[in-house]
């Protein structure tokens, strides 16, 4: 079983890589349009932040 | 729910090593993400790296797998690598872009041009031959003047719809914008340069423009229009100058870098009501248009109309297999039932009113009346709030900032899409025969036909997206035969594109004559004659 500080440094990191490199219908986001630093701290709160009951999305 | 939850992407960290397996096939591979220019080897490469990092710091030049990445996405096919960038330059500065462009010319190093690179069904920030190095102009991104009283702008590349609608409201300014779809990722210099349209009285966006700034090849800076008088307090005031009108050739084009652009502003109008007319049938697509133009041409309804198709309307919120999971495009009663099921019709037409209530109370009569009589559907915020579709349209009308149609990309497994933007006359007979050619060819290859007509003054440009899996070698490929056949036959009936994907430039060119590519040529040749600035861009080599 992962401990659960390793399963938040790993989404941290796949939010990051979806964000660097647009996943399916995502457009890629670069360095000029969000720096290493406010990806690191979005990628931190979506992390840590509550579901939201009423996404749909898939 | 069905398909693949993103939450559950995300938690397993699956995305990264899928998107990693996905590197191109290259004639002249430095790795996965980036490619050569031919003519360039890789000391020489490695040489103009180093140049480029003292002008403009070691962090804004990406010259390695990772980092250049961000700039390899797109939507459109791309089976042969053809669109895969060396890397990318991100200067600051007017004075750091003449300075990339000395060094670009030193080691013929081909520079393309991006503002945000959101170019939607183009091809988004890749150039149309790899190995062209991106020049990333999103750090240029200051709102130079804002002139109150004129209503004007003065904005750098990087300045999104996004940024500007916050100036105003944190300003309580009282201007509206004119956006694209999805404007708030979208840069306003970019769409304007690309004569993209939007959806309210300044939905001509090169119309609305006023004024440049050009960095021309050999490092010459050009203001067009007044911007080249001595201390000129008009230059965001008068598009035309004195002597040729140049703003036109910097557009769609490869013959400068455009560095700062005017545009004027709709004065926020005191009233604003929002309309959609349904009609049931796919054939009501000729009486609509009939019904609208003489509006667009009297003003009587001022905005850029859409008439949406119900499978376009369908596909920004839906996918596919939620509508149909049958193989092929979508069947017409499926479709239709689907569309009523939403509160849609088989066409959609949005159009606003703008000014006073006496003003629209005046008007409404005279153009609902006309849309009856057609057989349309008149409808309102009265009966049609809540719609999605038509709060996205209700958005759209008054420029306000929306990026829901994103989700047309995702309309087949993990998504994909090409646009082929023909334009015609605003006349019934047009439009029923491109939509029947449309849909005769994207069914023969399996592809729904998702389609938007914006209807400006005499003239329509008909949207057609096709939506396909990219995820697919098989159906990408599928797409980029379908898309040449549709180019191509469009074309035959004297129908050709308003602007195209960077993987169908070449073609589009080509059907515009030989006599206009040979003037391009002469002024390309004039302009730049090392051919630094996105070659290949609009099929100008």
């Amino acid at each position: 079983m992962p401990r659960p500080a390793d399963t938040a440094t790993a989404t941290m990191s796949a939010i990051t890589m979806m964000v660097r490199s647009g996943n399916g219908a995502m457009p890629a986001f670069r360095p000029t349009e969000i720096s290493d630093a406010e990806l690191a701290a979005l990628a931190q709160w979506i992390s840590t932040s509550k579901k939201d009951p009423k996404e749909h999305g898939q | 729910m069905n398909g693949v939850s993103r939450r559950d992407m995300l938690r397993t960290g699956a995305v990264g090593t899928a998107l990693l397996a996905s590197g191109a096939a290259a004639a002249s591979p430095l790795d996965s993400a980036r490619m050569l220019p031919p003519d360039v080897n890789s000391a020489a490469f490695a040489a103009a790296v180093a140049e480029l990092r003292a002008i403009v710091g070691n962090e804004w030049v990406f010259a390695d797998a990772d980092s250049t990445l961000p700039y390899t996405k797109s939507f459109i096919p791309d089976l042969r690598g053809e669109h895969v960038p060396s890397g990318a330059v991100a200067p600051a500065s007017v004075d750091e872009v003449r300075a990339i462009l000395k060094v670009a010319s030193k080691y013929r190093l081909p520079m393309w041009p991006i503002s945000t690179g959101k170019n939607m069904g183009y091809g988004m920030a890749t150039p149309a031959s790899s190995g062209q190095m991106v020049l990333d102009l999103k750090r240029m991104n200051r709102i130079l003047d804002f002139d109150a009283e004129l209503g004007t702008v003065l904005v750098e590349p990087g300045v999104t719809y996004q940024q500007l609608n916050d100036y105003i409201e944190a300003n309580n300014l009282p201007y509206w914008l004119d956006v694209p779809t999805v404007g708030p990722i979208v840069s306003m210099v970019g769409n304007t340069l690309e004569r993209g349209v939007g959806y309210t009285p300044y939905g001509d966006h090169f119309f609305m423009q006023c004024g440049m700034e050009v960095v021309l090849a050999d490092g010459t800076l050009l203001k067009t229009g007044m911007g080249s008088v001595k201390d000129s307090t008009t230059w965001q005031a008068f598009k035309w100058g004195y002597g040729p009108y140049l703003d036109g050739i910097f557009t769609q084009s490869n013959f400068g870098v455009v560095t700062k652009l005017g545009m004027w502003l709709m004065p926020k109008p005191p009233v604003y009501k929002p309309f959609v007319v349904r009609y049931p049938n796919v054939e009501d697509v000729a009486k609509a248009t009939d019904t609208i133009r003489p509006f667009r041409m009297n003003n009587l309804i001022p905005n850029g109309v859409l008439m949406m198709g119900a499978l376009y309307q369908l596909a920004m919120f839906k996918r596919q297999r939620d509508i149909y999971t049958g193989t092929g495009p979508i069947p017409a009663d499926v479709l239709k039932a689907e569309a009523t099921r939403n509160g849609l019709g088989m066409w959609n037409v949005y159009f606003a009113l703008y000014g006073t209530d006496e003003i629209i109370g005046a008007v409404e009569p005279i153009v609902r009346g006309a849309f009856e009589a057609s057989g349309g559907e008149v409808l309102t915020s009265d009966e049609m709030t809540g719609n999605p579709w038509f709060e996205h349209h209700r958005t759209l009308m008054r420029g306000g900032m929306s990026l829901e149609e994103i989700g047309l990309v995702r309309w087949r497994g993990m998504g994909g899409a090409i646009a082929f933007a023909p334009v015609a006359p605003a006349k019934g007979a047009e439009t029923q025969g491109q939509s029947a050619l449309a849909t005769e060819i994207m069914n023969k290859y399996g592809f729904d036909y998702a389609p938007a007509y914006a209807i400006g003054g005499r003239e329509l440009h008909h949207i057609i997206f096709l939506m396909f899996d990219k995820g697919d070698d098989a159906e990408a490929a599928r797409a980029e035969t379908c898309m040449n056949e549709m180019i191509t036959r469009f074309g035959e009936r004297g129908w050709c594109a308003y602007r195209s994907s960077v993987s169908t430039m070449d073609l589009v060119a080509s059907q515009y004559g030989e006599a206009n590519r040979q003037v391009n040529a002469r002024i390309k040749q004039a302009l730049d004659p090392l051919h630094i600035i996105a070659p290949g861009k609009q099929g100008i080599a």
